[in-house]
């Protein structure tokens, strides 16, 4: 067993370095196709921040001022219930204060002066209202409405503050995803090429193997650990990529005034983590697919 | 050790290589199988080794049915033979030690026993002090007793030589067939396959001659005719 072993590391570490240029190819493909997934995660979770309470067709916030009385409250609700041609009555939603302070904390996660200004006592609670009509003009003309009620303190719109940022993250989403789709699959035939490469190199050595009764196993795992290192290594890489690029970007977004909205485009360190690790698995995977494909095609010297 | 029972192969739609051929072959013997170029001598040893599947009949080696046998024994299939060639095969980028070692390598034994095997066998091939040497820096019969050491250092039940003399002169043949002759005596069937008239009536053992892929003569203590 332990023959074996050294056998198959020492040929992977030789196969590795002969065929260097090829190598590098397909590590430096797989590296960017692995960045661009990556980003494209981090991308997606920090416009989410932005979106989160903006969340299932959500149109209108009506903010209720934290010293509003019960009855005040009870007002707005009935006021709410009273228009079920316009509102989804159904859907009407309405968070108190830990909610909405659970909330906030993901929507001012980038930006902590805003969030020390907020506590569970002072933070406004809001009613989550989704219209049921596709006429923004009949929504907008509610809110205004809506916000000469007592206790009122502000209605938001959806309309004005999120739909440009939701469209330009689906339309990121949109690119980024058919790009590393695009370059996953290139790294998979630069790493599949390579490989068939590096066994067309030893086709004697392997015809000689066949002769003498390796099994097929034998023959293929050199070269199916040389594909999958290829890919891990391409991972590695992008791991660091992933890394440095949340860092430049949270450092910058963290110099834009607090309340813009852009603070919220960062990303917590723990689905930086999960979005790494995620990315060496699938590093490990196109290598392994790739290297799979082409052990199997060209065993037949 | 080796029975044909009426095995045809067909290459192709229409290149009948050998055609209803049965013999049956003990273990110990050595056998040469004669002809001219193309009757089907290469075909009836590779259709030994499993390179080739039978068209019709069984081929049973060392107790195996090697027609029926799954893709995924024939490693071993091949572990009880012993492959000769008319070109050798050898690694130009290996030492002589390491080109033998490496038969014994790549079927996962370790390395204790390929220090003790492939010096063992390299002195009986008589090249125990040139095992340092690399194929190109040895004569074609040296290369050819290296191939032979690589083939004997498992210990096959049954030798198959694919005209191992083909490329050699008359007196490096001799210590070629000599050798052979010698791994004979140990007990291992040889089956050789050769279109040299003076290596086959020199040793007078088993001749079983093809003619257009036909068996037309099996005679013990045969020659070349
Ligand atoms: N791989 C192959 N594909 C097609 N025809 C083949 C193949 N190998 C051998 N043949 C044909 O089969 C016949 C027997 O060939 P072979 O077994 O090599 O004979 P020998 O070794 O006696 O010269 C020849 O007609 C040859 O052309
Ligand atoms: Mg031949």
């Amino acid at each position: 067993m332990l023959a074996r072993i050294e056998y198959a590391l020492r040929e992977t570490w030789a196969s590795f370095r002969r065929n260097l240029t090829l190598t590098l190819a397909a590590v430096v493909t797989s590296a960017i196709a692995l960045l661009l997934v990556g980003t494209t995660f981090l991308i997606q979770r920090a416009f989410e921040n932005l979106l989160v309470q903006w969340r299932g067709d959500v149109a209108m916030i009506v903010f209720v001022r934290s010293d509003a009385s019960v009855e005040q409250v009870a007002l707005i609700d009935s006021t709410l219930r009273a228009a079920p041609s316009v509102i989804d009555v159904d859907k009407l939603r309405y968070l108190d204060k830990p909610e909405s302070y659970a909330e906030a904390q993901r929507i001012f996660v980038g930006d902590p002066v805003t969030l020390s200004l907020l506590t569970p006592e002072t933070i406004p609670t809001q009613f989550k209202v989704v219209p049921l009509t596709q006429d923004t003009n009949l929504v907008r003309s509610l809110a205004d409405q809506y916000r000469t009620l007592p206790g009122v303190e502000a209605v938001a719109l959806a309309e004005d503050e999120f739909e440009v940022i939701s469209t330009l993250s689906s339309f990121v989403r949109t690119v980024t995803l058919i790009m590393s789709l695009v370059l996953l699959v290139v790294a998979i035939g630069l790493i599949w090429n390579t490989i068939r490469t590096a066994m067309f190199a030893r086709r004697r050595e392997i015809e000689v193997m066949k002769l003498v009764g390796a099994t097929n196993w034998f023959i293929r795992v050199p070269f199916m650990l040389e594909g999958l290192l290829q890919g891990l290594i391409g991972g590695v890489v992008s791991c660091a990529g992933v890394w440095a690029l949340n860092s430049a970007w949270t450092n910058g977004v963290a110099a834009f005034k607090p309340g813009t909205g852009i603070s919220s485009l960062v990303v917590p360190s723990g689905y930086l983590s999960g979005v790494m690790i995620a990315v060496l698995l699938l590093g490990a995977a196109i290598g392994a697919i790739g290297s799979a494909i082409a052990a199997s095609r060209f065993l037949d010297v | 050790m080796i029975k044909l029972d009426r095995v045809s192969k067909v290459y192709g739609h229409d290149t009948v290589a050998v055609e209803d051929v049965s013999f049956d072959v003990n273990k110990g013997e050595f056998v040469f199988l004669v002809g001219p170029s193309g009757s089907g001598k290469s075909t009836l040893l590779r259709l030994m080794s499993r390179e080739e599947v039978a068209t019709e009949g069984d081929v049973w080696v060392a107790g195996r049915n090697v027609t029926e046998m799954p893709a995924s024994r024939v490693p071993f299939l091949r572990r009880s033979l012993g492959n000769v060639f008319q070109d050798y095969k050898l690694l130009l980028n290996k030492t002589v030690f390491e080109n033998v070692a490496f038969a014994l390598e790549v079927i996962g034994k370790p390395r204790h026993v390929i220090n003790e095997q492939v010096p063992f066998v390299l002195d009986l091939v008589g090249l125990a002090d040139k095992s340092e040497r690399f194929p190109n820096q040895l004569s074609g019969g040296e290369q050819q007793r290296v191939s032979i050491a690589r083939a004997f250092v498992n210990r096959p039940l049954i030798m198959l030589a694919d005209e191992p003399t083909g490329n050699l002169d008359p007196a490096t043949s001799e210590g070629i067939m000599a050798l052979l002759h010698s791994i004979n005596e140990t007990g291992t069937t040889v089956m050789m396959a050769t279109h040299d008239h003076r290596v086959v009536n020199a040793m007078r053992r088993r001749v079983v001659q093809l003619d257009r892929g036909v068996v037309v003569r099996d005679q013990e203590r045969g020659v070349y005719e």
